[in-house]
């Protein structure tokens, strides 16, 4: 049994309290408005071009990782910061269950708000249906690219007390910066698998060729990184000593 | 069930924390009494497993605390962080750590700590709305609804009133008669003395004395204390005291006069009568020493 129903029930909350879900709402709604304000004064732009413009800068840049970063940073960051990891982890429970509960529910968070956050904006942005799988590429990437980001903020909030500063840092300066100055670096962006994937799944013609690495490295790499996410996450609450004090 | 550490020390690279402490906890209450930074909460993270040691050993029942969490089946520990889950009411909350208990009946199990630690009127509403003391009492309610064999508490009675201490310190007896073994942390010497049959004195990371309540109490009452007494006439007092005997010295000081004696219950049993029959009006007698502090470095030279 690897989840843990109390365990699950309270990172639902946990991850929507705080007045976080207004954070997460008014995200996921930014591309959907943008959407409809492109649908009502584009004329007679391409609705392809704007709609992957609208996914790829704001969708995949923006609103993915940062409402993952949102919901991870209500889990075991801030549950060590203010100290209530030890309700949790004094328990005869695994810890490969309290991580994998935590992880499967955050993400499916994430993965709600995204997915229906692209699906809404891309189908408001075509105009009509979806006959070159544009948008069922992007909500597909939505998806992958909401559980690798959730899975490496848990993990950066059980490494660092920083883990959201880390977040933001990785997200603005490795994939925004660093991975487009220096190819080689590309393999190891979420970003770079959310885009590749896009590509693989729509059919529009001519190909767009929104990821630069190849498709087999992002499928790869994207399962080594979420593998490693989880088994650093599970590590690291095995291992978990509270902060030194009287 | 027992708790045993074997020179469990704890250190962070050159610094100390927990020195080569050995002891053995049986059922009943203990007291571990020591100063801020002590390393009483030290002592109780590597009993309770979120601390590795060091060196040396912590089993609870035979088991390593380090990386078993089964032992947590029949144990319940009270951190003293305030850190909860203050978006539940109280009843969430310690409804959360029955079900995380795998408890038969969670919601039973929570009405019944509850009721133990007296919290029904708030129970249902946020903890983000309790006092200090209310947190405590939930807190305390969720490590006991699986009715646990050990029950580690950290300072538990801050924040509590007069009362509410009365209350939490019958209940934690009343589990120690019923067969658990209760460890509680205090920096507060009366705290321990009126609860704990055994106390272990922690000082600078180290075991500085343990023993029977009354064993300590003897301790630290046979300590030569000073007292500043304020009179009518000091010179008059002062030389009916020196007359009398048994003090360590008698000294004139601005707020009057400074008694040094190693008895302190012969001593404040006569000083009344000195005073009458002197013929002097005590105006005030202040005690200089009572820190925890000094008591703490004359165990510690003892």
């Amino acid at each position: 049994m690897l989840i843990n129903s109390a365990i699950a029930g309270l990172t639902w909350r946990q991850s929507l309290a705080k007045r976080r879900w207004i954070i997460v709402v008014v995200l996921a709604a930014l591309p959907v408005i943008m959407a409809l304000v492109t649908r009502i004064y584009s004329g007679n732009d391409d609705p392809i071009v704007m709609i992957t413009d609208i996914l790829q800068n704001l969708s995949v840049v923006v609103v993915i990782p940062v409402i993952a970063l949102t919901l991870a940073s209500s889990g075991f960051g801030a549950e060590v910061d203010d100290g209530t990891v030890v309700y949790l982890i004094t328990k005869p429970i695994s810890r490969v269950e309290v991580v994998i509960t935590k992880l499967l529910v955050t993400s499916a968070i994430c993965i709600g708000a995204t997915v229906l956050s692209t699906l809404a904006a891309g189908l408001i942005g075509l105009q009509h249906l979806d006959p070159t799988r544009l948008v069922v590429g992007f909500t597909v990437a939505a998806a992958l690219g909401s559980f690798l980001y959730t899975a490496i903020f848990l993990a950066l909030g059980l490494i660092t007390r920083r883990g959201m500063l880390v977040g933001l840092i990785y997200l603005v300066v490795w994939e925004g910066t660093i991975s487009q100055l220096f190819p080689g670096t590309r393999s190891l962006s979420v970003r770079q698998y959310m885009l590749v994937v896009t590509d693989a799944i729509s059919t529009v013609d001519p190909m767009l060729h929104l990821g630069k690495i190849p498709t087999a490295t992002a499928y790869q790499m994207s399962v080594i990184v979420g593998v490693l996410a989880v088994a650093l996450c599970i590590h690291r609450l095995r291992t978990f000593e509270v902060g030194q004090s009287g | 069930m027992t708790v045993e550490l074997k020179s469990a020390s704890k250190w962070y690279g050159n610094v100390v924390a927990v020195n080569d402490v050995s002891f053995t906890l049986g059922p009943g209450v203990t007291g571990l009494l020591g100063p801020n930074g002590a390393g009483k909460t030290t002592i109780l993270n590597m009993i309770v497993g979120l601390l590795r040691p060091s060196g040396g050993t912590v089993t609870v029942s035979g088991t390593a605390s380090w990386q078993h969490p089964e032992i947590y089946g029949s144990l319940g520990f009270v951190p003293e962080s305030e850190g909860v889950y203050s978006f539940l009411t109280g009843y969430e909350f310690v409804l959360l750590n029955a079900r995380l208990q795998r408890v038969a009946d969670p919601a039973a199990a929570a009405t019944r700590a509850i009721a133990q630690v007296e919290l029904e009127q708030a129970q249902h509403r946020p903890i983000a709305t309790y006092s200090k003391g209310m947190r405590q009492r939930a807190k305390i309610a969720s490590v006991m609804v699986h009715e646990p064999k050990v029950l580690l508490l950290d300072e538990p009675f801050n924040g509590m009133d007069p009362k509410q201490r009365v209350q939490m310190m019958a209940l934690l007896r009343r589990l120690a008669d019923e067969g658990c073994i209760v460890l509680v942390s205090s920096h507060i010497l009366e705290e321990v003395d009126r609860l704990a049959d055994t106390v272990l004195v922690i000082i600078g990371g180290r075991l500085a004395a343990s023993g029977s309540s009354r064993v300590i109490r003897q301790l630290m009452t046979d300590r030569p204390h000073t007292f500043t007494v304020r009179t009518s006439d000091d010179r008059a007092l002062a030389a009916a005291i020196v007359r009398q005997g048994g003090t360590r010295g008698v000294d004139f000081v601005p707020e009057g006069i400074m008694v040094r004696t190693a008895d302190l219950g012969a001593f404040t049993r006569a000083l009344p009568m000195l005073a009458r029959e002197a013929n002097v009006s005590i105006l005030e007698v202040h005690p200089t020493d009572e820190s925890l502090e000094s008591v703490f470095s004359y165990l510690v030279q003892g």
